[in-house]
């Protein structure tokens, strides 16, 4: 089996399995929609109360929140288990991932989906249609193709991010606190314009956790606020090379992590 | 088939901190305790064995089978698996072995059975007519119809571990490690397991490592044995030689006319007094049980004796505290 045909093998039976258990499907979602909802008007309350977010508007603001979920829909949907590989470390559950003739990243890619995604990704597109109304933009074929590819560059930083954070746990065996450091910077630039923050900040989140190519800097180009950044203004263009980037990067530690793992105990 | 020399697997237990920034620390300046869990192992292993592979808990007998399998990378030392190194050709070598770990399932929690098998099949590219093959085979000695439609987590033990077994085999691999698969299978499946594997290594020439706490399984199917203890062999060969070499203890059972008082023997210890019965223990080596009888039968009056031979759990025992002909020797 080609590794493609292998992954949507197993999220067909991934999807199966999640079926199992479909009482909890409604209230996951329901729950999910609720929580954004009062995010993005807590944050339309804040930027009406401020006024000036170094020259945001409310309907821009919940054009970078929309365009991150988009991004970030796509990884809980299919990837957000990454998040809990430690657990398949400590338990030895790995093991069954290095048994097979296959790609172990394939296999442990395709082990999970969680539906809670479906959620964001509704919010994701409700957003983005309501800023582009308010903002009365008018795209062409390159943004609307720029935005596609910003999308997608938005699910692979996310995921490789992740996925080289959770993979510490293969040196220490743990990995939670050091990936929800990173949520945490990361929810910081869902919710807020970066150039808002210091030079530090800003800074952190362009090279070593670059997650403002997830919304930001790709933002200014689709909003045409590219200006902005003044001379660094390729930033806005380089949300996938930067992706791309980013997965060969993964792709390194990962070959470094499996041949550390140690298994678990039985 | 297998060939394995000075096989050493260390592992390294991290001592962790605790902290915000407790994950990076441990991760630049990690303070390891180092574990050697395999020790200088070497041993091989011919096509077509059945090896029974035993040793007390934590003497290393996962981490070797997971080294075989390609799991884990050896600290050092050499392994060939039918020609490959299974951690430098992980995938290769995955298609000529299955391997059964009794701890926990490889296959999918919450869908059925046999939809794990099918995407076996497909992951191994295992033609159809060999597929069905199988599965046939597995029905009849498996029972596996019987709940191939069920989710595993819905599955008994001995059915999960038969599940299991038919995963393992799915592809015709030529080799098959089994890590402990009779752990909490009851007697009845465990016959049925015992048979199957027995009759996989006779009739398609799978050569099998057995890992087990049960001596049964190993008197009945193995031909040979590999003792394991703190990652180093500590026996191996056939059972007859190990009972020639450990099992030089007798117990002579001798029924009394009547009860009499307790008392020893030249070159035997009483180990156990009940009623009129009485146990003696006696190396063979030592004293023979007609000499011991005509001693014994010369005081007091004998209705009925036996002479008892040691289990091969007992053997085991002795093997384990390291009690064999080296110590004797000493
Ligand atoms: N993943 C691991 N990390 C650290 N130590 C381990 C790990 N797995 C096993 N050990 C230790 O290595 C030794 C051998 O374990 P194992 O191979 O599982 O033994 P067995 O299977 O014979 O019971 C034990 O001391 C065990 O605690
Ligand atoms: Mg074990």
């Amino acid at each position: 089996m080609n590794p493609i045909s292998l992954y949507l093998r197993l999220v067909r039976i991934a999807i199966k399995a999640r079926m199992q258990y479909r009482a909890d499907f409604v209230t996951g979602i329901l729950g999910v929609i609720v929580m954004n909802v009062v995010n993005i008007s807590l944050i339309g309350i804040l930027v009406s109360r401020f006024a000036d977010l170094n020259g945001w508007t409310i309907w821009e603001v919940v054009f970078l929140y929309s365009l991150w979920i988009l991004g970030h829909s796509l990884f809980s949907l299919f990837m957000w288990h990454i998040r809990t590989l430690e657990d398949y470390l400590v338990q030895g559950t790995f093991d069954q991932f290095l048994l097979r003739p296959a790609s172990a990243f394939v296999l442990f890619i395709g082990r999970e989906v969680q539906y809670l995604g479906i959620a964001d990704f509704a919010i994701g597109v409700s957003g983005m249609v309501l800023a582009y109304s308010n903002l009365r933009l008018t795209w062409g074929p390159v943004e609307w193709g720029f935005l596609v590819l910003a999308i997608l560059a938005g699910t692979l930083i996310e995921m490789t991010l992740t996925l080289m954070i959770s993979s510490i746990a293969f040196w220490t065996g743990r990995s939670r606190r050091a990936n929800s450091l990173v949520m945490q910077v990361n929810v910081m630039v869902q919710y807020y314009p970066v150039d808002i923050f210091g030079a530090f900040f800003r800074v952190l989140v362009t090279s070593v956790i670059p997650v403002a190519f997830m919304n930001y800097y790709p933002a200014l180009m689709l909003l045409g606020k590219v200006e902005h950044i003044g001379a660094w203004w390729p930033l806005a263009y380089a949300s996938p090379v930067v992706a791309l980037m980013m997965v060969g990067l993964a792709a390194g530690v990962w070959q470094l992590a499996l041949r550390q793992y140690s298994s678990a105990g039985g | 088939m297998i060939h394995v020399e000075h096989l050493t697997k260390d592992y390294r237990r991290v001592k962790r901190r605790e902290g915000l920034f407790g994950n990076l620390r441990t991760l630049f300046s990690a303070e390891y305790e180092p574990l050697r869990a395999v020790n200088d192992l070497s041993f091989d292993i011919a096509e077509g064995e059945l090896v029974g592979y035993i040793g007390p808990n934590g003497a290393g007998k996962s981490t070797s089978i997971k080294m075989l399998c390609g799991i884990l990378v050896p600290s050092s030392g050499r392994i060939e698996v039918n020609g490959l190194v299974p951690h430098k050709n992980r995938m290769a070598n995955a298609l000529q072995i299955g391997a059964v770990f009794g701890q926990k399932t490889q296959l999918w929690w919450d869908v059925p059975v046999i939809e794990s098998l099918r995407l076996f099949r497909d992951i191994y590219k295992v033609p159809e007519p060999v597929y069905r093959q199988n599965l046939e085979m597995f029905n009849d000695l498996l029972g596996l119809h019987e709940f191939r439609d069920a989710p595993v987590r819905q599955l008994s033990l001995g059915q999960r571990m038969r599940a299991d077994m038919a995963a393992a085999l799915i592809h015709n691999p030529h080799l098959l490690f089994l890590d402990e698969p009779m752990i909490g299978v009851d007697v009845v499946v465990k016959e049925r397991l015992r048979t199957f594997i027995q009759q996989v290594n006779r009739e398609r020439k799978v050569t099998v490592i057995l890992t087990t706490h049960d001596m049964v399984d190993i008197e009945k199917v193995c031909s040979r044995i590999m003792i394991i203890d703190h990652g180093q062999i500590v026996y191996d060969g056939d059972l007859e030689r190990i009972r020639e070499r450990y099992g030089t203890t007798r117990t002579l059972v001798i029924e009394f006319e009547e009860s009499v008082p307790d008392f020893d023997a030249p070159h035997a210890r009483l180990v156990k007094s009940e009623g009129r019965r009485k146990w003696f223990a006696f190396n063979r080596l030592e004293t023979s049980p007609s000499a011991l009888i005509a001693h014994i039968s010369a005081r007091y009056p004998v209705a009925d004796l036996a002479v008892e031979e040691p289990d091969i759990e007992e053997i085991v025992r002795t093997v384990y505290r390291g009690g064999g002909p080296q110590e004797a020797a000493r």
